[in-house]
């Protein structure tokens, strides 16, 4: 999507009677792209949130373990 | 998975926005609830009135942002700039901080479309007639206050305003100029409204539950 962008620019600074919503929405579409997190930071923030699950998992099930015995 | 290569940042003024727009977004979750849940026991004697001046001193926020943008383009509220070489500025290449004036008219053109706040509506009002009045024509500022005005659920008195305002600017050539755009800028609103409400209307007898 974020590739298509610039294509919907073109296009819109092709036209003879501009539509300034379409243009703003342009801006915006692009910059809330780029304001997410890329693939790399995604891997990074889903691999900490896995490691931070599995060592409170991993506590909650030993306390249920130990509490079972 | 191939990676995105981003080739520009956000604008500089992206979070800023994305949070004046979330926030206003909140305030008519908030109103739309209420609204469909009056008598909830959550609400207390006076959350009705607590909401109404939170929505009032956004409003307001949003006005002071909007005007502080507005004199970083050059366009003074404090002097007007009906002047003959205006229209040079608005044919002028559209910067960053244009985009976002623009885009604090949009979320000011969404939130007057729904609220019945009569109080927010002449806030909304009296700043969009000061851009009116500020901004140059032909340019892309202006025709999006007009857009503002046409789209205020207070029509006739946007209306009545608008013409006002113009009728008193000394310059004759101006306020010719400015009731022709006023005039197809609500024509062209009114459409666009006249559409979305037909597509919501077959929307809702397509999908009743969905739209109850």
């Amino acid at each position: 999507m974020y590739d298509a962008m610039p294509g919907w620019k073109r296009y819109h600074d092709g036209q003879v009677s501009k539509n300034h919503n379409n243009e703003f929405l342009i801006v915006f579409a692009q910059d809330l792209i780029a304001s997410f997190p890329n693939d790399r930071t995604i891997a990074a923030n889903i691999a900490g949130r896995a490691i931070a699950s599995a060592e409170v998992l991993g506590y909650a099930v030993r306390a249920i373990i130990k509490n079972v015995r | 998975m191939t990676a995105v290569h981003f080739t520009r940042k956000p604008s500089p003024w992206h979070s800023k926005y994305r949070t004046m727009d979330d926030v206003c977004q909140l305030i008519r979750d908030f109103r739309k609830y209420r609204e469909q849940e009056p008598m909830s026991p959550e609400w207390t004697h006076n959350s009705g009135d607590v909401t109404d001046t939170s929505e009032v001193d956004i409003v307001a926020g949003l006005i002071v942002i909007l005007k502080a943008e507005f004199e970083k383009l050059g366009w003074s509220f404090t002097r007007t700039v009906l002047a003959p070489a205006a229209d040079a500025f608005g044919r002028s290449t559209f910067s960053s901080s244009h985009h976002f004036v623009y885009g604090i008219l949009d979320l000011l053109q969404q939130h007057g479309r729904t609220t019945n706040s009569g109080k927010v509506a002449e806030k909304i009002m009296s700043a969009a007639l000061q851009i009116v009045q500020k901004s140059p024509s032909p340019s892309f500022v202006r025709t999006k206050a007009f857009e503002v005005l046409a789209s205020l659920k207070v029509s006739e008195l946007s209306n009545h305003s608008t013409l006002n305002q113009i009728q008193s600017w000394p310059d004759k050539d101006a306020q010719r100029k400015a009731k022709v755009e006023w005039r197809a800028v609500k024509a062209q609103v009114e459409d666009m409204e006249g559409k979305r409400k037909e597509i919501r209307d077959q929307m809702a007898q397509s999908c009743p539950v969905a739209n109850a």
